[in-house]
């Protein structure tokens, strides 16, 4: 990719790319938190990604560069890919214009940096407003993955995603690799397995903590699982050849794959046939694992001081289970069976 | 989130990985590589683990109890005994069996795309044009 080359010399230091296309209602938190943060940041870049809102002037006012390309580049990925070759440091890190950062949180991912053979490093994500049952699912859904699931892939070295809302990397392997793709909907997971293809670490520290904001609604979070869903299928087919050579890796993607499919038909086809014509009893399949996830997310609550959060949630998981399972079952019907990949990216809130 | 795992095989597959985490920090310590921090995890990794399987084991048995205090909640009582001789080996050992094929499924498809030996007329051909145009 021209211009990526990275021939000048990078400084010392970390310098922020921030995504952005209409995001007034929180870009200036966003910025602001980035300031705030213990490790003191070279830069922060805004690229307002042909924003009809005033985005770019909001962030120009706040003293940061504010990048437009000349026309919008279509995607996360194309705005974080057209900021790339600005950056003039060691480290960058990618943060979405609807996220906040704990106080440390750039700090705590640059500790992990220091093993030169890291490329990439993210933190645990954290719902920032949990009040609607989508929000209240997804702050389940991430306290459940980033308490448990996400420690034991690093406790192997092989966190399966770095978070695209949140994630630190070595500014010259990101630049070796050609930045972001916007060749699936999921760019953050196809960078991560393609640093991971190339023979770098990836990282995840569950101290640095990053608090986006979360679809409210079924039709903001309707448009964002089937990113994910469509981005999640796009990935599993261009790297599979790769990740089959990367141990512990190649085992999590195919449970993943297996829990995201297979268990999928069984949640919304197997479990309803067999409630209608063996027994209704057959309906507790649905929570029946509400142990396996309450036991993590309630101790993650109870360390957080947020117990009481935790037990009003718990129950919008399952629902919110339940959508994923449909739209990803519509993603693999789409990319595998009918051939008509996804390719609009759009934005969740 | 895709493909999240929490029901059936990928809580499953976690929890073995959390013995393999004891397993490997083991060897890792007759080599006298093992770190304190990775004991710690798996301390705590393994405490969850250990509680997760008994709050299973003791939601089974309030289930179990629930359907005999209100009969007409779960399947009769014959039909109950064919379910759980049904779905007992479903809910134990057919998750297992399901994993260790599709882990192994996935070692057999690495072997069947790995390239096959090349002949030394091959390698020596390569190397004779590598020459030629090096030349």
């Amino acid at each position: 990719m021209s211009g990526l080359d990275g021939v000048e010399a990078l400084a010392p230091g970390v310098t922020a790319i921030v995504p952005a296309y209409n995001e007034t209602a929180s870009i200036a938190a966003t910025i602001r938190s980035l300031q705030r943060q213990t490790y003191r940041i070279s830069e922060i870049i805004v690229v307002d990604d042909c924003s009809t809102d005033g985005t770019g002037e909001l962030a120009g006012s706040l003293g940061v560069t504010v990048l437009r390309p000349t026309q919008n580049t279509g995607s996360k990925a194309g705005a974080q890919t057209f900021a790339l070759p600005f950056v003039k440091t060691e480290f960058c890190i990618a943060i979405d214009a609807d996220t906040e950062l704990a106080a440390d949180a750039v700090a705590k991912l640059l500790t992990a940096m220091q093993d030169r053979s890291v490329a990439a490093a993210c933190g645990s994500v954290l719902p920032r407003r949990v009040q609607t049952i989508w929000e209240r699912g997804r702050y389940i859904e991430y306290l459940f993955a980033f308490s448990f699931f996400k420690c034991i892939q690093e406790f192997f070295g092989k966190p399966l995603i770095s978070s695209g809302c949140f994630s630190a990397y070595r500014t010259k392997e990101l630049r070796q690799v050609g930045g972001w793709s916007n060749r699936t909907l999921a760019e953050d997971m196809d960078l991560t397995w393609t640093l991971y293809a190339e023979g770098h670490a990836v990282r995840f520290v569950a101290e640095a903590v990053c608090y986006p904001l979360e679809p409210h609604s079924f039709h903001f979070l309707s448009k964002q699982l089937r990113r994910w869903s469509h981005g999640f299928i796009q990935n599993v087919r261009i790297h599979w050849p790769h990740v089959l050579e990367i141990p512990y890796l190649r085992s999590v993607l195919a449970v993943h794959v297996w829990d995201a499919t297979i268990a999928s038909v069984a949640y919304l086809v197997l479990l309803p046939l067999l409630a209608l014509f063996v027994h209704p009893v057959f309906l507790l399949g649905y929570i029946i694992d509400l142990p396996a996830v309450a036991v993590p997310v309630v101790a993650s609550g109870i360390k957080r001081g947020e117990l009481g959060r935790v037990l009003a949630s718990l129950p919008c998981f399952f629902v919110l289970r339940f959508v994923n399972a449909v739209f990803m079952l519509r993603a693999v019907w789409g990319e595998l069976v009918t051939g008509k990949t996804l390719a609009v990216y759009e934005k969740g809130h | 989130m895709a493909g999240l795992p929490g029901t059936g095989l990928g809580g499953i597959f976690y929890m073995l990985l959390v013995i393999w985490m004891g397993v490997r920090e083991t060897w890792l310590l007759t080599r006298g590589t093992s770190a304190r921090a990775q004991w710690m995890e798996i301390a705590r990794f393994g405490s969850l683990a250990i509680c997760i399987v008994s709050a299973l084991w003791f939601e089974g048995w309030l289930l179990a109890q629930a359907f005999a205090w209100f009969p007409n909640l779960g399947p009769d009582e014959r039909s109950a005994g064919m379910y759980l001789t049904a779905l007992a080996p479903a809910l134990t050992t057919a998750p297992l069996l399901i994993l260790a094929v599709l882990l192994g499924g996935i070692h057999v498809l690495r072997l069947l795309r790995q390239r096959p030996a090349r002949s030394m007329a091959d390698v020596e051909r390569g190397l004779a044009e590598k020459q030629r145009l090096l030349a």
